[in-house]
């Protein structure tokens, strides 16, 4: 009898894992492989588009592929990590004239609502945590790609959101109107299932 | 126009002393001397608008508090002058409420477990006291803690620019304007806001804008010790200061605004040589 029961148990098991998986799954960015970039663009004085990048952040991406608006996703970005490919600026963007980074570290994103759209585009809505302000932001986001990478056969996936905010929201007023007041952000993700 | 007022010359300077020369007149000629020192509080906090626009009702960052520290500064400074109160209480009160700022402003970093920061936060303390007990002692002349508050706020916007941080470096600028603006009301002739309200506003929010250096800048904390001696100019320079009468009272401020900056000079090359691989570089 005992013999039966782990053979059903067994064979259950077996199954189950053969069936496509209807659940969320959970991703972890892909810091390791450094498959992220979290960028942002702003005017400068008017003239030129001025393009930096944090280097670190970490989070992760709750997908549900059968209930995309159950999705889920949860981003932390180290600010000091702020990269503008000019050291100096680097400085006084992590001043408290800009990002204030001795005071606030992080910079988070925490979903609130997925809404789904059609060939894999959703509105994603959440709260963005910065200078200790928390304030609602909606990105325009595409799940890319879903599936197994075509070499270890792990299953990965990727996003690509964009969306702007007003600096001056978040209490980052250091240089208006001069210095652009829409910051546009941009986050491309790849993520491994956990 | 927007380009004009978004202009740092224009902000913390232009405004911040034309503003600070008329509302002195304005109190000083209409029969309110009393409160004419309150030029300085009302011309910083315009310097801090135009910078940084209105500040948020509830502070989330430092930078937001040093408003809500130049009212607390003033409105004591309305105290002291108001209540007639004695050194001894002066000293207390200013030194009160310098420490309760410099916790404030290093909130988060207070609430933690003990580390060096704590020590630097006792310094920055220490250092404040020892700044209203120099500028709020019994000058020779009143205005002469004025003008070597103003040399003092024009070395620690240099040494804040050399840390990274330009809107420090502002708000030191519009300090200094401010004084400035006062001090043309009070030159050659002494006229009237050479008070408490225009001697504490500085001081507290030199101690508020230090906590900011120390705590989020590169700016290295020990060259801001450089900057205390300065507020003792008028004492280490005593010989070449005249003493008394309309040539004193033309030169004295000149002499001494000259000497402070002077004294003023080691802490700004420090700074400048610390942070050359950092520091602010315009045009970017």
């Amino acid at each position: 009898m005992k013999r039966i029961a782990s053979l059903f148990l067994g064979a259950f098991i077996v199954i189950a894992s053969a069936l496509p998986s209807q659940a969320a799954d959970t991703y972890a960015l892909d810091v390791k492989g450094g498959h992220y970039y979290a960028g942002f663009q702003i005017s400068h004085l008017g003239f030129s588009t001025m393009h930096g990048r944090f280097d670190k952040l970490d989070g992760t991406i709750t997908y549900d592929a059968a209930n995309p608006a159950a999705s889920k996703v949860n981003i932390v970005i180290q600010a000091g990590s702020v990269n503008t490919n000019h050291a100096k600026r680097d400085g006084h963007l992590n001043s408290p004239d800009f990002f204030n980074t001795g005071e606030f570290p992080e910079i988070t994103f925490v979903s609130t609502k997925v809404e789904p759209g059609a060939n894999g585009m959703a509105k994603v809505t959440g709260d963005l945590t910065m200078l200790g302000v928390t304030k609602s932001i909606t990105l325009d986001a595409r799940t890319i790609k879903v599936g197994a990478h075509p070499f270890n056969k792990a299953p990965i996936a990727a996003w690509s959101a964009r969306g702007t905010l007003k600096r001056s929201d978040f209490g980052m007023n250091y240089g208006l109107p001069a210095i652009g007041e829409t910051v546009t952000l941009v986050l491309d993700v790849e993520g491994k299932k956990q | 126009m927007i380009d004009f007022f978004a202009h740092p010359a224009v902000q913390s300077g232009i405004l911040p002393f034309s503003l600070s020369a008329c509302i002195v007149a304005l109190l000083g000629f209409s029969g309110a001397q009393r409160f004419a020192g309150l030029a300085v509080a009302l011309g910083f906090g315009t310097a801090y608008v135009a910078t940084f626009g209105w500040p948020a009702f509830l502070p989330h960052t430092s930078g937001q508090k040093i408003a809500y520290v130049a009212i607390l500064a003033a409105a004591y400074g309305v105290t002291t002058d108001t209540q007639r109160l004695s050194f001894a209480q002066r000293i207390a009160g200013a030194g009160t409420l310098v420490v309760l700022v410099t916790v404030w402003i290093a909130w988060r970093k207070m609430w933690a477990a003990p580390s060096l920061d704590h020590v630097l936060a006792l310094l920055i303390m220490g250092g404040g006291v020892l700044a209203v007990w120099a500028t709020e002692r019994t000058a020779k002349d009143p205005a002469d803690p004025i003008v070597s508050l103003l040399a003092v706020c024009l070395g620690f916007a240099g040494l804040a620019f050399f840390g990274a941080s330009a809107s420090i470096a502002q708000n030191a600028l519009g300090l200094a304007a401010a004084l400035g603006g006062v001090m043309v009301l009070n030159w050659p002739r002494r006229r009237f806001g050479l008070s408490a309200q225009a001697r504490l506003v500085p001081v507290v929010v030199l101690v508020a804008l230090a906590t900011q250096v120390v705590f989020f800048t590169k700016a290295p904390a020990w060259t801001l010790a450089l900057v205390l001696p300065a507020l003792f100019a008028q004492s280490l320079a005593q010989r070449w200061l005249p003493a008394d009468g309309a040539r004193s009272a033309l030169a004295r401020p000149v002499i001494l605004i000259i000497l402070t900056i002077l004294m003023l000079v080691p802490a700004v090359a420090a700074a400048w040589y610390m942070s050359l691989s950092s520091a602010l570089d315009g045009g970017y």
